[in-house]
Formats: C-alpha cells, structure tokens, sequence
C-alpha cells in the first residue's frame, strides 16, 4: 500500500469518525483555502481526498488556510477531512543511525524504520523555568580554537554565522565527530540542502564509525516547502525524546537563514504582510520558539541538555542582517567565520575578536581558564603588534617575537576538515608551545602524532591525565610540562613514554 | 413619497426573493451568474433574444420564466436602475449562501430538492435560534457507482445517509444478531 493510498483511507476514517467535511475552493500552491471543516484548530493535520497531505496554519471566517505538505497538485472542489490532531512524528531508538525527512519516514525510499516508541507533536512547549540547570559541563568540539577561545557548554545555543563555503558546515560537523566519539546522540538538520551534500554528510559519518550516534533530518531543495519549514522543528523533537531518555544531544541546524526565506515565501503566499527585508512579522518567534526548546535540564532529578548550533549565512561578512541579528540575540553567542581569514589561509577561518560565547566560560576548569586568558591576552597584542608593522615600524626583538609566537598559535589552530583534537592534547600541545619548546615547522606533525598516540596508547594518555589532572591551574601546568617536556616531544617523535 | 419608496423596496426585495428562490440548485446559479453578468456588462437597448441564445443557446432554463415575470426589463429591452439593483442583488444572495452538497447516484427531482432546502432552512435555523435569514443552494453531485441513499455536507459537516449506513446502525442500535438469530 503506497502512503498516498494510506493518507485516502485516513480521509475517509476521518470523515466517519469527525462528520466533518472541507472543500478546495482556492490554490495558492502550497497553500490551499478549504471552505467548510468547522471544528478545524491551528496546526492541525488534514487529509485531502486525493490523497494529499496538510496542516491548518490560518483560520478565518470563510476559510481555513492549509499548507500542503505534497508536490503534487490539489484539485479545486476537492473534499478535505481534519484529523483533530497535530503533526505527530515518529521517534525511538530506531532513528539512531538514520537519515529521515520532516515527517519521520526514512529518505531512502521503501526503507520502514524499526524501533518507534512513539509519536511526538512537533509543536512542543519549551520545558519551563524549574527544569532548567545552570549550564555547567564544557561541551568539545575538537576544533583547538573554539575550545581554547570560545568555549563551549552543554545546553549553550551557539550561532555559527560567515559567508558561504568558508567552513562552518565543515566545523558543525567536526563538533558532530567529536561529541558523537563521545557518546553524545548528533543531530544534523540539513534544511533545503542538496541530496548529495546529504548523502556526502551520511558517508563521512559512516568513514568515523559514528553512524549508530548520529542521525540526519534532511529535506532537500526540490521537496515541498511545508517540508523544508518543518525539518528544524522534527529535529528539535527528536532532540527533546532523547533530552527525556537522559542523554545529551547536540543538535545541528544547517542554516537557519535559508529556513527564514523558505517561510517568507510561504507567508508571502498566504498573503501575510511583509515587513523587513519583506519577511513575515512572525519571523523572530518561529526561530525563538524553536530554540527555546534548547538548553540544559532537570528531568525528574536527571540533567540532560540539548545543545543548539544553529548556522546562518551572511553575505559579505555582513552581520548585521535581519535574521542574523534575529539569531545573534535569541542564541548565547555566536562563532564567526570571516572570509578575510579564509582567503589568508586559516582553517578553520574563525575570527576570534568578533565571536562571543556568553555561558561557555562558565564551564570551564581553571587551566582551561587559564589558557584561555593567556591566550586572550596574546591574541590581542598580536593583534596590535600586527596593526603596527603593518606602517613599517622597526622590528625590534620583542615585536619578533610575537610575531613568532603567532605564526605557532596559528599553527596549533590550523587544522584539516576531519581532524580533531580532544583537549587534554590542546591543552598540552599549547603548554609546550607555551614554554617555546615547539619549533613551528614541526608543530602540525607533533599535533596529529599526540592525537593517535593519546587515542591508541593507554600509558601516554594516562601521563597526559594525569599531568593535566595533578595541576590546580595554567601555572602549575606549566612547571610540570616544563619538568617533563623533554619525555613527551621524544614519545611523540617516536620513543616511549 | 417615504411610502411609495417603501412600496418599491418592497417589490424590489419580493422580486429579488422570488427569483432566488427559482434558482435552487448550483448549475441554474452559475447560470445566472453567467447571464447577468453578459446583462450587467451591456448598456441602451438591448436585443434580451440574442443575449439569451448567446447564453444559453437554443434551450432556456426553466427559472427564466420567473427572471422574465420580476425583471421588468427584461421584457422591453432596457434594464432600468431598478432591474439592475435586482440582478447586482441576487448575485450578492448566491455569493453568500449556503451551499449544500449533496452526492448520491440519480439526478433528483424538482420535489426531493425543495425538500432538502426546506428541511435544511429549518434545520440552519433552528440552530441559530430562527434569527438568521437563511439564502440556500444544493450542489447536487451525481455519481452513476454511488451505493444507493445519499451524503450531505453543510456547513462542514457530513450527513450520511447511505442506506447500507442506515441498516448496519440499525442492527447494531437494535441489537439484531442477539435478538432474532
């Protein structure tokens, strides 16, 4: 039985059971204005006769406006039944490991999901005040310069904000492998991606072994635009059944600005008045209701979060569009990709001055803390000393040396798109640097060697533990490291520990 | 002068009434729709005829007859102010009203018609307390495979009256099986 032969038998039972009827009297595809169906609530599901599939978004006294969720043409004076229900999606355990549309069926076609517990409304309430915990756990990503700069926390909702194709999928996803290692549940939510871009996501999970902690919401460009709004709010829910199981999730939203143009179409069409940049005046709330959904909780004595990176585009570096700053005020920071930094040769191209995270350095350890303010702090000077060569000043010793010390920093945070690193490594890899025990040239090699080494050999990842765990703060560190430099650059350029 | 513009009014709203009620189901409705609006567009004196044939052809509805009798212009050729308030209103009547569909397997007669509009006038105004004026008009959908008996649909809401429908509620309500078998 094909799902549309399914959603006629769902006309005709709802019809029976509702004793209520709609017709199509007009199409503004996907729109459609039913006349009739007098019990009709917003958000709820309707069933078209032919087979077709929608949702309520607007009631007024003649019509009932319906967004419908299909490709496919619905005929005018077509009957319509209401199913007195939202959109209720599948979830379980089952969808770890799966790549699926907005409404919860698989994306690769005739492939049935096993392991639903249950249907959710994917309109949810946000969890109120007295569930929510302070945000207190760091949340890695495995990118040197966000955890050593702009940290991170479980539950934190961070935007990730730059041009086009300058990394920030690529940085999502590389948070994706390290917390997915982790053990956290990764959700990325593809909105009005390519199908190949998806399916290239679907095989680099499958490359890491990840798959069986990930899971992919995905709607493409082609598919109905009902589907493209829905997908960020089908992945929120999914979210929020594991937040209640006790599990962390981290949950990628792969972009949120495209997802604000796909409504602006829908509310243009549905004749809303447009505002701004001719969006809806509704925009800021379907983007703040949905991330209120994210955060860290108290579930029954049980903390969980869900930890929101949603991404936005920007056109020319500008971030003071609309939505951007929409999201910049909703989310808890954001990490900036600047295309000036990207073109200078630095991946990930984040620039550090113009991120921000408000609730992540409240995670963190006091060594973290410490690199953290060290680096801050050299960051800037750098900055300065780079702003002043670049009249001709004389380069006097110390100038070079910071220049020197720079050009190591931006060593230790270039990485490639599948690399990461876990911070106990970050943290020593900068200590040494730290101590100009590293030369420049070899700082690249020294970081993927510490990695393999610390991921495969037991004793060195107990050395490094221990060192890290042993030291009450960033100084202490340091004379520890120094204590022991000599053994930890001979382990990884091939001795023993 | 006030009772002769009363006495107007009045004809005006009899005429308007009359010709409606002739109207009855959806095809004459959007017949009238069509013939007064190809009235409306035209100005002077008029060949009513050849309007009628460019409309209708050969064969003319049978609500014509009343149109003729209250539009008086429709006799000399030249629709006055009047005649024109009278089409403009009816037409306003058929936007508004309520429309019942109805799907069944046979074309109905004259009879079961007005007896569903009568039976439904009641019934609209008995649920909103006898103060609505209810305008009604049947869309009757004839399906040759349609089970015998009939489906309503007013105002949303689904009147099955599906003979099958009919004998299975009957033997459930009476309890059939247990009493007699």
């Amino acid at each position: 039985m094909s799902l549309i032969d399914i959603y006629k038998q769902y006309f005709i039972d709802f019809v029976a059971k509702n004793k209520e009827v709609g017709f199509v009297e007009e199409i503004n595809h996907p729109m459609v204005y039913v006349k009739g169906l007098p019990g009709a609530s917003y958000s709820e599901i309707v069933y078209f006769e032919s087979g077709c599939v929608g949702m309520v978004t607007g009631l007024n006294g003649r019509y009932v406006e319906v967004l419908s969720f299909t490709n496919e043409p619905v005929r005018s004076g077509e009957k319509v039944s209401r199913s007195g229900d939202s959109l209720r999606i599948p979830v379980g355990e089952g969808l770890l490991g799966q790549v699926i549309t907005p409404l919860g069926t698989s994306m690769y076609q005739n492939k049935v999901i096993t392991g639903i517990e249950e249907y959710r409304g994917i309109e949810s309430k946000p969890l109120s005040i007295n569930h929510r915990e302070r945000i207190n756990i760091p949340l890695e990503t495995g990118v040197s310069i966000v955890d050593m700069l702009i940290p991170l926390g479980k539950g934190q909702r961070e935007l990730v904000i730059g041009d086009g194709n300058i990394g920030k999928t690529t940085f999502v996803l590389q948070t994706i492998l390290r917390q997915a290692q982790l053990g956290t549940v990764c959700i990325y939510t593809g909105i009005a991606k390519k199908k190949h871009s998806i399916k290239k996501i679907e095989q680099l999970f499958d490359r890491h072994g990840i798959r069986e902690n990930t899971i992919i919401v995905g709607s493409a460009s082609s598919d109905p635009i009902a589907d493209i709004y829905l997908t960020p709010y089908t992945a929120m829910t999914i979210a929020e059944y594991f937040r209640d199981k006790g599990r962390d999730v981290l949950l990628i939203l792969d972009d949120l600005s495209a997802h604000a143009k796909y409504y602006r179409e829908i509310s243009l069409i549905s004749k809303k008045f447009p505002g701004r940049d001719s969006y809806p005046g509704d925009i800021f709330y379907i983007h703040a209701r949905l991330l209120e959904r994210a955060g860290n909780f108290n579930i029954n004595g049980e903390v969980s979060s869900i930890t929101c990176l949603p991404v936005a585009s920007s056109i020319e570096g500008d971030i003071t569009g609309y939505i951007q700053t929409n999201l910049m005020s909703i989310t808890d920071g954001h990490i900036f990709f600047d295309s000036a930094d990207f073109k200078a040769g630095k991946r990930p191209a984040i620039n550090y001055f113009l991120s921000v995270t408000r609730v992540g350095r409240q995670t963190q350890t006091p060594i973290r803390w410490g690199v953290n303010r060290e680096l801050s702090a050299f960051l800037a000077l750098h900055n300065k000393t780079e702003r002043f060569i670049h009249f001709g000043a004389e380069v006097n010793e110390g100038i070079k040396s910071t220049l020197d010390m720079g050009r190591k920093v931006d060593q230790l945070f270039n990485q490639g798109s599948e690399d990461i690193y876990c911070v106990d490594i970050q943290i020593v890899l900068f200590t040494l640097l730290w101590l100009g025990v590293l030369p420049e040239e070899k700082i690249q090699d020294y970081k993927v060697k510490m990695q393999k080494s610390y991921d495969k050999d037991e004793v060195f990842r107990k050395k490094v533990t221990d060192l890290i765990n042993s030291s009450s703060d960033f100084n202490v560190l340091l004379g520890k490291v120094s204590a022991v430099h000599r053994d930890l650059i001979s382990f990884i350029e091939g001795g023993s520990a | 002068m006030a009772e002769l513009r009363k006495t107007k009014q009045k004809i005006k709203e009899d005429a308007e009434q009359i010709v409606f009620n002739s109207l009855k189901t959806k095809r004459n409705a959007n017949q009238f729709i069509l013939l007064s609006g190809a009235l409306l567009r035209r100005s002077g004196e008029m060949d009513i005829a050849k309007v009628l044939t460019d409309v209708f052809g050969e064969i003319r509805p049978s609500w014509m007859e009343d149109l003729i009798k209250n539009v008086p212009g429709l006799q000399t050729g030249i629709l006055s102010d009047s005649d024109i308030n009278i089409l403009k209103a009816i037409r306003h009547r058929i936007n508004d009203a309520i429309e019942v569909k109805v799907d069944m397997s046979f074309e109905p007669s004259e009879y079961f018609i007005d007896s569903v509009i009568n039976i439904m006038k009641d019934v609209l105004k008995g649920a909103n307390k006898g103060s609505y004026n209810v305008d009604l008009i049947v869309d009757v959908n004839v399906k040759e495979d349609f089970e015998p008996g009939a489906i309503f649909y007013v105002n949303g809401h689904v009147i099955d009256l599906r003979v099958r429908n009919k004998v299975i509620n009957y033997l459930y309500s009476q309890d059939v099986v247990n009493r007699y078998l």
